[in-house]
């Protein structure tokens, strides 16, 4: 039985309780099926659903249409050419102005508008190769006005104050720590993306592994809007799925959700069961809205992802991979 | 004998604002670790009745301060339309630009041109899609006493509003949001400038809302009505609440009390219970776009 729990609403400092969560020491033994298996499980499930409708252009699965097709609603709205707003653009800016802040900036703002000058200014000559996510968040935030661009800053800074503010930072950065997590799987035949995203994966203490098997020593945080839903689990264990798929990293022995707007944090633990029920409504999600997701192809750009190690011998900050160093998204292959 | 110049009159006056919102830390209430309990625990006593009236998955019913005011049968801020307004008017407008002004000055410390940069604000959002359309439908004339009246309200924003410290942790356009009844009623609401974060022994959080038209009593009920959400969101109650009047550059401020939060509660739940006999229908202001989109995805984002 997938392990779900709630933070007390009521817990103080909220910071210290959600960070203990997210860096327990895990507890239970993940024995997930190998990527192989899991993979002829995705096929599987997915291919009745993509069998009935032509496949036009990619559908990425996300947390966002996840939550769409759990809640019974159609995701029409998510289904038309990605743009480039606000919203959508506060946590890309935000996780760099939370890596400028965990690097030692003192001023959030002053960080933020940086950060929004450095993309604006950053690979001009690529600023017209519209499938880069940098690129054209670059282009988008140069074709802004002031008065838009401001809108822009105030809204990143909001997302970063929230992720600032929900963890005890200083027990978080004595682990290497990747802010900005996302794990991209393609499954070529159907052009079905699953992205699952994270704000942040920290590595845990190994735990004892005595006649128990390899336990998982990752955990991941994710922030999301509004308040959670029975659907959340599910959407925060697509995450876990994309990185069990891709197995480039050890799969996190759990996901910790804080939903910062009502003051709620969920900690969801990964195990088979988990990452059947979310294969399950991916399926369930291609299967409510085939023929819209694939009449209009649905782009999502990936956002960057840089790594902050910090050793415990040393203090050490590593060095984020280049974007030309970053690897090629998994590919999901035929069982 | 000292001799004030116009600059010093200015530091002083924003030194002031400053001390207004951070109030006197030695008031300051220690965080009852049990009221933010209570008070969820009292609105759910309350709300519990409604679950049986709204399916699994049904629309919820939403509350937030024009619904409260609804309830009330008070015919809410004029200068925000009330709440049975079916068009945008022009102080609908002039109190969404001064907002969205308010909101830059904080986030970089600056205006240039205030009517221009306002409305590249609003035309970027879609909540604010309405007022946007009617600002372009506005003659010459009406537009430009519009913008006369946004510049000189802007000019008071940035001769009286000092950079916020960043161990403040300024953020603005603070959403709240309170599921009740497993997510059947939705409390929510979105504040100016929140400053501060919430500590465990003392009260720490300041609330404020920004108005461009003139005194309205509604303004002490909207802020106690965030007050009450915070309290319940993050567990401890604010220490200030303030209102700052964009047109006169005058602020109202005050400190958080139980009796307030407890009164609230009480017409949390009248509201909630008189939409529930009145079909919930949900009461939008006549500006926005339908919040309740964006307030029932709890999808990552």
């Amino acid at each position: 039985m997938t392990a779900i729990s709630s933070i007390p609403s009521m817990a103080f400092p909220k910071a210290r309780a959600i960070t203990d969560a997210l860096l327990a020491p895990p507890q239970t033994t993940i024995n997930l099926r190998d990527p192989q298996s899991l993979r002829a499980e995705v096929a599987a499930r997915l291919q009745p659903e993509l069998a009935r409708s032509p496949a036009c252009g990619e559908l990425r699965v996300d947390s966002r249409l996840l939550h769409l097709a759990c809640s019974g609603r159609s995701p029409t709205d998510l289904l038309g050419p990605f743009e480039w707003s606000p919203d959508a653009a506060r946590r890309p800016i935000g996780l760099e102005v939370v890596r400028a802040w965990v690097a030692g900036t003192s001023s959030l703002s002053a960080a933020t508008a940086d950060v929004i000058e450095r993309i604006a200014s950053r690979r001009r000559s690529h600023a017209r190769e519209a499938k880069d996510a940098d690129a054209t968040l670059s282009f988008w935030l140069r074709s802004l006005p002031a008065g838009a661009r401001g809108v822009v800053q105030a809204e990143a800074l909001r997302w970063a104050t929230h992720l600032i503010t929900a963890l005890d930072w200083p027990a978080i950065t004595q682990r290497p720590v990747t802010i900005g997590y996302s794990e991209v799987v393609t499954e070529p035949r159907s052009n079905v993306v699953i992205a699952g995203r994270a704000d942040l994966r920290v590595q845990l203490d190994r735990g004892t592994t005595e006649g128990r098997g390899d336990l998982s020593a990752a955990a991941f945080f994710v922030m999301g809007g509004g308040h959670p839903t029975s659907s959340s689990p599910l959407e925060l264990g697509l995450v876990a799925v994309a990185s069990a798929l891709a197995r480039r990293d050890p799969v996190p022995t759990r996901v910790v959700g804080w939903w910062p707007e009502c003051g709620r944090a969920l900690v969801v633990g990964i195990d088979d069961e988990l990452v059947s029920s979310t294969i399950g409504a991916v399926a369930s999600a291609l299967s409510r809205a085939p023929s819209l997701a694939f009449t209009r192809p649905y782009h999502r750009t990936r956002p960057s992802a840089r790594t902050i190690h910090r050793t415990r011998e040393t203090g050490a900050t590593g060095a984020n991979p280049r974007p030309d160093e970053r690897r090629r998204p998994a590919t999901l292959r035929r069982p | 004998m000292s001799v004030t110049t116009p600059r010093q009159t200015r530091d002083v006056v924003r030194r002031d604002l400053l001390l207004a919102l951070r109030g006197d830390r030695s008031k300051r209430s220690v965080v009852d670790p049990g009221l933010a309990g209570g008070l969820r625990a009292w609105l759910e006593d309350g709300v519990c009745a409604l679950g049986a009236c709204i399916p699994d998955g049904g629309r919820p019913i939403v509350i937030d301060k024009r619904s409260l005011a609804m309830c009330a049968h008070d015919p809410g801020d004029p200068d925000r339309g009330g709440h049975g307004s079916p068009t945008p008017t022009v102080a609908m407008a002039c109190g969404a630009l001064i907002e969205t002004l308010f909101r830059q000055l904080i986030t970089t410390g600056r205006i240039q041109e205030p009517f221009a940069e306002a409305r590249a604000a609003l035309a970027c959002q879609r909540r604010y899609r309405r007022i946007s359309a009617f600002i372009d439908s506005l003659g010459d004339r009406q537009r430009r006493d519009l913008a006369t009246e946004v510049e000189r309200q802007a000019g008071i924003l940035v001769r009286l509003w000092p950079p916020i410290p960043p161990r403040w942790f300024p953020r603005t356009q603070e959403r709240l949001c309170v599921p009740l009844c497993g997510g059947r009623v939705l409390l929510v609401g979105i504040v100016d400038l929140m400053v501060g974060v919430p500590m465990s022994d003392r009260a720490s959080v300041g609330l404020v809302e920004v108005k461009s038209g003139e005194r309205h009593h509604s303004h002490r009920t909207d802020l106690s009505f965030y007050a009450l959400l915070e309290t319940i969101r993050s567990g401890a109650p604010p220490s200030r609440l303030a209102t700052f009047y964009a047109r006169t550059g005058e602020m109202d401020s005050e400190d958080v009390t139980e009796c307030s939060l407890t009164s609230m509660v009480e017409r949390v739940i009248q509201a909630a219970l008189g939409l529930a006999r009145a079909g919930h229908r949900r009461v939008r202001g006549p500006g926005m776009e339908p919040p309740e989109r964006r307030a029932l995805v709890g999808s990552s984002t």
